[in-house]
């Protein structure tokens, strides 16, 4: 029996090296991934970190990052592979102008080569021949449901058959994330496949670290005032709720203004760093004027 | 916490009982509605191998991860843990090993027969070599669940015993469903919304697209053998129904449950959410229906037959899935009597984002149906500028009517 700690320890500390805070409960689905060998399929609201974790895991297992965007439309052609049809043109014309030798057999052997193809980013996580990628399927559900069945079979058996070529088998089984914003319900047969996670908003003491951590140089009370308006601004009732991603920007505003502390005025300048919508920056906007903003509960 | 958790495991490895236990848990789990299949245990037995058992937080956190699937399952997880590790009676677990013994009696002879002779002495080992039994004992539980879906509303066995926090199973009612598939039906065909200007390929389209042609005349040899035609985008409606699901409304949530479970046969974009004192995504619940069943729903306590905050629950719709689910061609539907107790403030405020995102509002208010019934609750009359069809719609053929007058064309 492998014992977790020691596992999840050196996790935490390549996560923190790199700039990322976890929580047990993340460290331990990345565990599991090395342990089960399943995707890890990661829910939450948007800007809480879900593909920084992705990024993350790549770094800290010093290997590549091969990264996947899902959109409505992505078909096999984009996900898999493609043959350079212009190519292979250009190399038939070529040929036939040379008097060879070869058979047909051989000239169609050639022209549907490795070096012909196009290698999209499943295809290229599978042919990885260092070390296992992290493959990262950035917000799937944006993806059609015919496309979510195709990936169905290719994550069961890391495996893709091309007609022309014959089966490619992975060299290494990738790390495989998926991350979704819930913009419609998955399937449960993808669902069952992999392990599951939902990231949530931090709170306050782990985003005081995670400022802490990505911005070295921001002033210990400015980050905590930040959080703490922060963690007020998702209780109230807005339309779009600002994230970690949101926060950081703030800060980073804030830092690059030579900001040690936050006022009405500054707050009302840098309103758009984290808030996104017309009614919210109205409520906001008010709350500023009636100086309740600033107000701390902490 | 840690010291009694780590007496439990070890009287459980002790005792030999692990096993049964995490086989019963896993039933109770599939009773809630969670998705686990002999894979899901498997890993849920091999991830414990990895860790440290003892350990409260990682057994829990790694049965968590591996057994879950969403979000509801992932939050309701924790209470299922406690309760069965924590307060669940002896008896349970005895009443299990005998259903057991009776039925494997068979398997296990077989077991031993293939087993050496010599005894395991390390409970680790024990637990691996007692897990081929797994997919036997699931099946006589998986059977005997099934019979067990009787009546509207049922409470779980499991909550009746531990007095813990109740869990309702919402059976969504069969009767007149064949009228209320054909109000869905023809509900569905009464939204005709444009073509969207936006244009894909179509066998049949009518616009020939001369850049395609030349791209796909590369795989013939540069002679456009193929031509290519695109044509515009059809846009399909969806449908979001919120369904009040408190006291003065439980009797009537059934029925818009059984309406939005019709709409789920003619369109595959329908969404439904409970709200009482908070707000619940079920379409998961609904779409997941086994072997042609009528769906039924596994909802807490707080979720069913509560308060009413409709302004908080709208808003917490729209803050977590208004931007994604509500767009131009979204019909949302609001199943609510409108008595509110949270504040007016943000069910306006609300409305008014629902109506700007949406294309059409349906309110049903069952109340209509009352002689001398006057919107004059304050939920209500906040939200009446905002709908399209004030609706008394609260059984089949009332729905049937409704899909009759309702008309948009967009």
């Amino acid at each position: 029996v492998i014992y977790i700690i020691e596992q999840i320890e050196s996790i935490k500390k390549t996560f923190q090296e790199n700039g990322y805070i976890t929580d047990p409960s993340t460290l331990t689905a990345l565990h599991l991934i090395q342990v089960l060998q399943k995707p890890l399929l990661l829910e939450g609201p948007a800007g809480v970190g879900k593909t920084e974790i992705a990024k993350t895991l790549a770094k800290a297992l010093d290997t590549k990052l091969i990264r996947l965007q899902c959109y409505e439309g992505l078909d096999v052609n984009n996900a898999l592979y493609e043959w350079n049809y212009a190519k292979q043109m250009i190399y038939i014309r070529m040929t036939e102008t040379e008097h060879d030798e070869k058979s047909v057999a051989e000239k169609e052997a050639d022209i549907f080569s490795d070096k012909f193809l196009l290698t999209r980013p499943l295809l290229e996580a599978f042919m990885e021949k260092q070390a296992p990628p992290v493959l990262l399927i950035d917000e799937i559900d944006r993806a059609d449901e015919a496309f979510e069945a195709f990936l169905l079979e290719a994550l069961a058996e890391f495996q893709i058959t091309i007609p022309e070529l014959g089966t490619i088998q992975a060299e290494h089984r990738p790390y495989v994330i998926l991350t979704s914003n819930r913009t419609r319900e998955l399937s449960d047969a993808l669902r069952r496949r992999c392990l599951y996670q939902w990231i949530s908003y931090p709170d306050f003491k782990k985003e005081v670290t995670i400022l802490r951590s990505r911005l070295p140089h921001i002033d210990e009370a400015l980050a905590e005032q930040i959080t703490n308006v922060m963690q007020r601004v998702r209780q109230m009732t807005l339309q779009k709720i600002p994230g970690v991603s949101e926060s950081l920007d703030w800060a980073e505003a804030l830092v690059s203004m030579h900001q040690r502390v936050l006022d009405k005025e500054i707050s009302k300048q840098t309103l758009g760093c984290f808030i996104k919508n017309h009614d919210d920056w109205e409520m906001i906007s008010r709350e500023i004027d009636q100086g309740t903003f600033l107000h701390s509960n902490q | 916490m840690m010291t009694t958790w780590e007496e439990r495991i070890s009287n459980m490895l002790q005792q030999e009982t692990l096993t049964d236990h995490l086989v019963l848990f896993f039933r109770d789990l599939r009773e809630e509605g969670f998705l686990i299949g002999s894979n899901e245990m498997t890993d849920g037995i091999q991830a414990l191998q990895s860790i440290d058992i003892s350990e409260y937080n990682q057994f829990k956190l790694v049965l968590q991860i591996v057994l879950c699937s969403t979000k509801e399952e992932h939050d309701k997880f924790d209470s299922l843990f406690q309760n069965f590790f924590f307060k669940k009676e002896k008896e349970d677990l005895l009443h299990f090993h005998s259903e057991v013994k009776e039925v494997s009696t068979n398997e296990k002879s077989i077991t031993e027969n293939n087993q050496s002779a010599e005894s395991v002495e390390n409970p680790e080992e024990q637990k691996k070599q007692s897990l081929p039994s797994f997919g036997f004992h699931i099946d006589k539980t998986e059977s005997e669940t099934d019979g067990q879906q009787e009546g509207a509303t049922l409470y779980t066995a499991l909550n009746a015993i531990s007095k813990n926090p109740r869990t309702f199973k919402v059976k969504i009612p069969a009767h007149h469903f064949s009228t209320m598939e054909k109000a869905a039906e023809q509900l569905t065909r009464r939204f005709r919304l444009l073509d969207s200007r936006r244009k894909k390929v179509l066998k049949n389209g009518n616009t020939f697209d001369m850049r395609r042609t030349f791209r796909k005349s590369i795989q013939t040899g540069g002679y456009p053998i193929n031509p290519v035609h695109t044509g515009p985008i059809s846009e399909k409606s969806s449908f979001i129904l919120l369904c009040d699901s408190s006291r003065s409304m439980a009797t009537y949530s059934k029925i818009y449950l059984q309406f939005a479970y019709a709409l789920m046969q003619y369109s595959s974009k329908v969404e439904v959410f409970l709200f009482s004192t908070r707000l619940r995504r079920v379409t998961d619940q609904i779409t997941t229906s086994k072997r042609g069943a009528f769906p039924v729903l596994h909802v807490q306590e707080n979720e069913w037959e509560g308060g009413t905050c409709i302004g908080e629950s709208l808003n917490t719709f729209v803050q977590m899935h208004g931007l994604k689910m509500v767009n131009k061609n979204t019909i949302v539907m609001i199943a609510s009597d409108g008595l509110d107790t949270g504040n007016s403030e943000h069910l306006q405020q609300t409305m008014r984002e629902i109506r700007k995102r949406s294309t059409f509002i349906i309110w049903f208010n069952p109340l209509l149906n009352l002689d001398g019934y006057e919107p004059t609750a304050s939920g209500m009359k906040i939200a009446l500028p905002h709908i399209d069809v004030f609706s008394h719609a609260m059984d089949a053929h009332s729905f049937m009517e409704l899909s009759n007058q309702v008309k948009v064309r967009r």
